[in-house]
């Protein structure tokens, strides 16, 4: 399994996502820098969290018009899997790779902390070694996803909410933590599944994401 | 030889799209109470941004045009904002 991810100024994840896909999963791991063209052969490919530019002008706005970025949008029209981690999802919506946005938290407040997921699907190639409920730190100010009430109506019926928020922190619509594209293909989540893939880090519940990704790409490691 | 044009786009949340930056600074102004604002209560506020910005270029049709596509593909986000063009002939 060979997966690239992407780094952007003011990724901040970008080395957690590597480590997680390298030391834990025992994948190849390839860094991608914004301005340079996505390698070629990838199964995956992750946006990392952080800050891309400084969250100037919205979180993800600047990073998701960045040269790389229509490389990706290429391999997920061509069914390669992304994951988007919290500015990742920013991101991938700012992109138009995924429905929605992302705006400021309902509180006004940064969110650091751990919260619990209901996995709603375990179907999909980002949830199916996942357990009903998974536990996993957020760490994000612009995470109240919002979608208009056709797109939600969508989602829903569609069953393209993958993570919800058993207490939602941040005032997301219908309490949305990640979802995921039509096609399947390419999934966005606020929660860090990175930062939950270790004993050392106090849970590994994240890593039944990475799991899920090897299992559907059958490349094994 | 191109016109110079300055120009600016306001982008403000759509009416549906729930604003707590507007709602906290509502309340901030409700608990205020400055001196020579008795008697007069600030409601339905709303946060949004200028962005100020000069173009080069060959008449005001193509700098128009240009700006709308700047506005629209990055300036806002249309899933939850809305914007507004102002240009100003050359001087």
């Amino acid at each position: 399994m060979k997966t690239g991810v992407i780094i952007f100024p003011g990724s901040n994840c970008d080395q957690d996502c590597l480590d997680v896909s390298e030391r834990v999963m025992g994948w190849e791991a390839i860094p991608c820098w914004h301005r340079d063209a996505l390698p070629p052969g990838l199964d995956l490919v992750i946006l990392p969290g952080g800050f891309s530019h400084g969250d100037y002008l919205r979180a993800g706005a600047i990073a998701a018009r960045a040269p790389v970025m229509a490389d990706v949008a290429r391999f997920a029209q061509a069914g390669g899997p992304v994951l988007g981690i919290c500015n990742g999802f920013q991101i991938l919506c700012e992109a138009g790779l995924l429905p929605g946005a992302l705006r400021i938290n309902r509180d006004l407040i940064f969110h650091c902390e751990d919260v619990w997921l209901r996995v709603e699907r375990r179907d999909t190639r980002f949830t199916s070694a996942c357990p009903e409920r998974i536990q996993m730190p957020i760490a994000h100010r612009e995470g109240n996803y919002y979608a208009d009430r056709e797109t939600l109506a969508r989602l829903e019926g569609q069953g393209l909410v993958l993570f919800r928020y058993e207490e939602n922190p941040n005032g997301s619509v219908n309490d949305i933590a990640g979802i995921m594209s039509e096609a399947g293909n390419v999934c966005g989540m606020m929660p860090h599944p990175e930062r939950a893939s270790e004993d050392v880090l106090g849970c590994t519940d994240g890593r039944s994401v990475f799991e899920s990704l090897a299992l559907a790409t059958g490349v094994g490691n | 030889m191109g016109s110079h044009f300055e120009a600016e786009v306001t982008v403000m949340p759509k009416p549906e799209v729930a604003d707590p930056q507007g709602q906290a600074i509502e309340q901030a102004l409700a608990r205020l109470a400055l001196s020579g604002t008795e008697g007069v209560r600030a409601s339905h506020v709303r946060v949004g941004k200028v962005v100020h910005l000069e173009l080069e270029a060959a008449d005001r049709a193509s700098a128009e045009r240009a700006l709308e596509a700047l506005a629209d593909r990055v300036l806002a986000n249309p899933n939850i904002e809305s914007f507004s063009c102002s240009i100003r002939d050359p001087k």
